[in-house]
């Protein structure tokens, strides 16, 4: 049986009668089932002082007490996957102030790698990968969060656009503007990081 | 002195992307299907007794109102009928 039948079956037995026997199991083989997708979408998203654990029973709670809402015209996964993102970004927002990222907060890897990227000459070796990676979910996390998200999903998960616009139901063009000018934002924050630093070299 | 930061970015981002992903363990924790089932479900049967106790209010405050004014009515229309026709034999008696 397919994916897309498999999760039909399950919603059918869910939303159907209240004496099925069956409907409880089957629930709890759809939260199973889509708990992947679930824990994916928060762990790259998860707002600080939140347990995973919480935002994903959230994020499941939301789909139940929505359930008889989904329309069959789109992908299931899809339709949870947007309400996903929107706790998400909800619970970000409620956070407002978002943490700034200053030269002598980075790791001596860090500082290197951000150099060598940075620098003008060819790098005489690659940049540390790791280090990378964690200065780069520390830039992103200094955005707001629906930039963070896209720019997350676009840049550095090479998701395509046509994917996250399913995922979080925003248009392409939307979507393509706001990581235009997350990256301007981006960019200025790497200028000024840099140049804070020459400032007290 | 510098590359231009878009370079810079697109560098940074290229070897983030590189980094070696750690397996992530995407298998939920032991009866948490069955903590937010039950959870889910518990809300859903609160909901439906919410709106039966409403309902209930609803439906029930008017039915009382108007049984109590139908008693009121067949009391008074009683006690009249009765001593109207009290006032009637009277009057036949004399």
């Amino acid at each position: 049986m397919s994916n897309d039948a498999e999760l039909a079956g399950l919603l059918e037995s869910i939303l159907g009668s209240r004496e099925n026997p069956r409907r409880e199991s089957d629930a709890r083989q759809l939260v199973e089932k889509l708990y992947p997708l679930v824990i994916r979408i928060v762990r790259s998203h998860l707002p600080r002082r939140e347990t995973e654990e919480d935002m994903a029973q959230e994020i499941f709670m939301k789909m139940f007490a929505r359930l008889h809402q989904y329309r069959a015209d789109r992908p299931f996964e899809h339709w949870v996957s947007r309400i996903a993102v929107t706790t998400c970004i909800d619970h970000l927002r409620a956070q407002k102030a978002r943490p700034e990222l200053r030269w002598g907060d980075l790791s001596s890897e860090q500082a290197e790698c951000l150099d060598t990227c940075m620098a003008d000459q060819p790098a005489t070796h690659p940049p540390d990968t790791l280090a990378a990676r964690e200065l780069v979910h520390q830039l992103l996390a200094t955005l707001n969060p629906q930039d963070r998200l896209i720019l997350q999903w676009l840049d550095l998960d090479q998701i395509p656009v046509e994917e996250i616009r399913q995922r979080t139901g925003w248009g392409a063009s939307f979507i393509k503007v706001r990581a235009f000018r997350a990256r301007a934002k981006l960019r200025s924050k790497l200028q000024s990081l840099e140049q804070k630093n020459h400032g007290k070299n | 002195m510098e590359k231009t930061d878009d370079h810079a970015w697109e560098q940074l981002i290229s070897a983030a992307r590189k980094a070696p992903r750690q397996e992530e363990d995407v298998h939920p924790p032991l009866g948490f299907a069955t903590r937010v089932v039950a959870r889910a479900f518990a809300v859903q049967n609160m909901t439906l007794l919410d709106a039966l106790d409403s309902l209930s209010y609803r439906v029930g405050g008017p039915s009382l109102l108007f049984g109590g004014i139908l008693l009121l009515a067949s009391t008074i229309f009683t006690e009249f009928s009765i001593s109207f026709s009290q006032i009637l034999n009277l009057s036949w008696i004399f």
